[in-house]
């Protein structure tokens, strides 16, 4: 019986070991999520570094965009082939300009391809394309400004840079739909009220309820329009980004060294509640 | 052992199991600090998760697929007053209660993996399904109830057969009902439902009966079948070869008969099954559907032409070389040759890819990405024509088999049956092809909706006719001789065996690719895995983690078999 069983064992480890051969010799394909970045890192990329982001967004063999786009040679894909792409968007946005009668430069036309695909077809492509902000993609701006300067380097001159504005709309839509997809943020907001109106006393310069102070942006609302990291970016590093009217330096980093982190949490889960 | 003792002593021993996990949870849980995921030594959370989830996951499908072998070969025992048949569901249903801890050990495995290193995945689960848990716990105390039952009544209940099968069917109602709910949590990841996207419920019913639960449902409970079926059929292969005497040898051969007739049996409704799966994936998601059939993944499923088409093709050659031992078989030899090449040439066209891995010269060689003629076979039309002419043409081999020793009446009624089985066989196949080729001339939407269909109906169709016309025909037929059980050649047995080894590696792809599907993301759409570690494996990698795990199964089953033995020597 042992002897069988020695014969057995080792035929099953040679057609065990058949089926890894077979898998080693098929295309290697791994799929991972693109380098998240900071907002700060993103506003230093340099425009290379841009592109090169734009393209590990795209994807190789399948992943995200290449699983339909293909660029240069291949098989024709479930879209357009994008060889040359930055090139055909200065006709594309001429097109487009007079169907429209509103101005179109190409790097306009290439980010509504992205955002809305589906608003001047290649003829010839069914209306397919998914919302590239909404999940299972869920890219977020800066990939999408991103993956717009690597379409355009595909010919073309290269105008988005990390600065570049979306139009903004679509930076709303892109906000929305990162908000109806975040997690339930952690903390109690009781204590995140507390906070702010008696312990930290934010209300002496910011404005919510209807009470407060007019030194620092009114936050009545704020919870329909910002996200859990914005909203701890803000109170981490309040001059991370200004809103418009207000001044760098203005909100004492006193705020932060004051609070424990579950406190960090039940004060942004008290922000989130100030809805319109 | 009395029935109500051992009963006692199963729930003891799963009540033992279930109270160290709740134990373990409940004081090890809050003493943690708080985080989102957790590290693991050496392979990495990611790869240990994988492994024992996978291992948990073929033996549940022991578990269940062995007592539905076991009430079926019972039955059927019961029906034909054949005792061999009850004696086969007693050794096999055996053999439960030892792998039925296994599984029970692996599975606390799996759920205190999940909750010390998965532990926001974990809560987010639980949020919606805790009911569900108390449920499942509840279903397993009942599935143990019912398993020591079956077992230890086998002799008691000898003479109340159909209350014997009764408690059999309970059985394997509490087990698929195990599985019902365990595939409500694998379908919920894969396309959610009845959850806003903040993961708050809006319904449980709607979260359990997602969009791929009821397929994901079906296709494991006929997977299931072919499994308990191919792993008995290694089980007598291997006693076959180590036998002593003839009578063992008898013995081992009829039982590995029985394994393979029903692991095919299972095999045949399977790709209808997972084709289900398939359009209710694309009907979820579309980017799913394409990733899976058409981008990263889509080689995966050249791999798994290449293990059902050793399943086939493995299962049809023990068909044949089982006929050896059949007299009269001989008469058939002459269509062997016919059914391997028509095997031969299907299995040619479902492994062709879609895209071809070529050098810029290769391509400009053959005139661009797809070759002239192979190119076509490339797509669904031609995968799903060959899948339905494989299945017919194994249930061709199985009919000659069953018929290998009788000669049929030489009436005018059983000539003319003769003529219309042929005849049901001829248009069964036309159908098929024409089916498939039209399929190139019409849209993706008709071929999904409509000519796949078509395809499976004509084809089981057939097989119902041509059951039926079957029966009808034997009536009356003279035997040429008893089937010599035992003197089937030593490489059937070597057939059996690498069947089962193909489906613990089918299944262990197969569930890579559920899993994988899903990409960077926990629960698709919603939850993101964040994981600073987080990627989807490339299929030389996962193909070394199936390894592993099969082998691993391999070992775990050989010991349990072992003690099975052991226990049966000392009673």
């Amino acid at each position: 019986m042992r002897n069988v069983f020695w014969k057995v064992t080792g035929f099953v480890v040679l057609v065990v070991a058949l089926f890894v051969a077979i898998g080693q010799k098929v295309p290697q394909i791994a799929s991972y999520p693109p380098k998240e970045f900071t907002e700060e890192e993103f506003r230093k990329m340099q425009q290379t570094q841009l592109i090169e982001k734009g393209r590990q967004v795209f994807g190789v063999g399948g992943e995200r965009c290449s699983q339909c786009h293909i660029i240069g040679q291949g098989t024709p894909g479930r879209g357009p082939n994008l060889q040359g792409v930055g090139a055909r968007a200065v006709e594309r946005a001429r097109e487009r300009a007079q169907q429209t009668g509103r101005s179109y430069t190409a790097e306009d036309y290439i980010i509504e391809s992205v955002m809305e695909p589906q608003a001047y077809l290649v003829k010839g492509y069914p209306p397919i394309m998914p919302k590239v902000y909404l999940p299972p993609l869920d890219l977020s701006e800066t990939d999408i400004k991103a993956v717009a300067a690597f379409l355009e380097s595909q010919g073309g001159d290269v105008t988005i840079t990390s600065q570049t504005q979306l139009k903004p709309e679509y930076s709303q839509r892109i906000r929305a739909a990162k908000l109806a997809g975040a997690q339930p943020p952690k903390g109690n907001a009781q204590n995140g009220a507390d906070l702010f109106y008696n312990r930290m006393r934010c209300v002496g310069c910011h404005t919510a309820g209807g009470v407060g102070g007019q030194y620092g942006p009114v936050l009545d609302g704020i919870g329909n329009v910002q996200t859990v990291d914005y909203l701890r970016e803000s109170i981490v590093n309040p001059d991370a980004v200004i809103v418009t009217g207000f001044k760098k330096g203005m909100m004492e980093p006193y705020f932060r060294e004051n609070l424990t982190d579950p406190e960090l949490d039940d004060l942004v889960r008290f922000l989130l509640t100030l809805k319109k | 052992m009395a029935p109500g003792k051992a009963v006692l002593k199963g729930l003891l021993k799963i009540a033992l199991i279930l109270g160290a996990l709740y134990a373990i949870a409940h004081f090890l849980g809050p003493r943690l600090s708080p985080a989102d995921y957790r590290a693991f030594p050496v392979t990495g959370s990611r790869i240990a998760i994988w492994v024992v989830a996978e291992l948990h996951l073929l033996f549940a499908a022991f578990v269940l697929g062995v007592p539905m072998f076991a009430v079926i070969t019972e039955y059927i025992g019961m029906r034909t007053k054949d005792p061999r048949y009850d004696q086969l569901a007693h050794e096999f249903i055996r053999l439960i209660a030892l792998a039925f801890t296994m599984t029970a050990a692996l599975g606390s495995l799996f759920f205190l993996g999940l909750f010390f290193l998965y532990p926001k995945f974990f809560g987010y689960m639980t949020r919606i399904f805790q009911p569900t848990y108390y449920l499942y716990a509840s279903l397993i105390l009942g599935e143990v109830v019912y398993t020591y039952l079956y077992y230890y009544s086998w002799e008691s209940l000898k003479e109340s057969k159909r209350l014997h099968l009764t408690i059999g069917i309970l059985l394997n109602v509490f087990g698929t009902l195990i599985m019902f709910t365990a595939d409500a949590w694998a379908s919920f990841m894969m396309s959610p439902a009845g959850v806003d996207p903040s993961g708050t419920v809006s319904s449980l019913w709607a979260a359990i009966h997602n969009r791929t639960w009821m397929p994901i449902n079906v296709h494991r409970l006929i997977a299931n079948v072919a499994f308990g079926g191919f792993i008995v059929g290694a089980y007598a292969a291997f006693h076959f070869l180590s036998a002593q005497t003839d009578e063992e040898r008898a013995h081992y051969d009829w039982m590995g008969y029985v394994g393979n007739f029903i692991g095919i049996c299972g095999m045949i409704p399977l790709p209808f099954a997972g084709y289900w799966l398939a359009k209710e994936v694309y009907a979820f998601n579309e980017t799913m559907g394409i990733s899976m059939m058409g981008g990263i993944f889509s080689w995966l499923f050249i791999i798994q032409a290449v293990l059902i088409g050793v399943l086939f093709i493995g299962g049809n050659y023990y068909l044949w070389l089982a006929m050896e031992r059949i007299p009269g078989a001989e008469r058939f030899r002459g269509y062997i040759k016919w059914l391997l090449s028509i095997l031969v040439v299907c299995f040619a066209v479902w492994l062709t890819p879609h895209t071809l891995i070529m050098t810029l010269k290769e391509q400009q060689a053959i005139g661009g990405t797809h070759h002239p003629l192979v190119g076509v076979f490339g797509v669904m039309s031609a995968k799903n024509t060959a899948v339905n002419l494989i299945i017919l043409t194994t249930f061709f081999s199985f009919m000659m088999y069953w018929r290998s020793n009788l000669v049929l009446p030489a009436t005018p009624r059983a000539k003319t049956l003769k003529v219309l089985e042929y005849l049901v066989y001829g248009i069964a196949a036309s159908l098929v092809i024409f089916i498939g080729v039209y399929g190139y001339f019409v849209p993706t939407i008709v071929r999904v909706e409509k000519l796949s269909p078509a395809q499976v109906g004509t084809v089981l169709a057939a097989m119902i006719l041509l059951v039926a016309m079957a029966s009808m025909s034997v009536k009356g037929a003279t035997s040429l001789g008893e089937i010599r059980w035992g003197t089937i050649p030593r490489r059937a047995q070597y057939a059996l065996i690498l069947l089962s080894v193909t489906i613990v590696l089918l299944m262990g792809l197969m569930g890579y690719l559920r899993s994988a599907l899903r990409l960077n993301y926990h629960v698709y759409g919603l939850l993101k895995d964040t994981h600073p570690g987080a990627f989807t494996p490339n299929l030389g990698f996962a193909t070394c983690v199936i390894a592993v795990v099969a082998l691993l199964f391999y070992g775990c089953v050989c010991s349990i078999f072992w003690l099975g033995q052991k226990t049966e020597r000392r009673s």
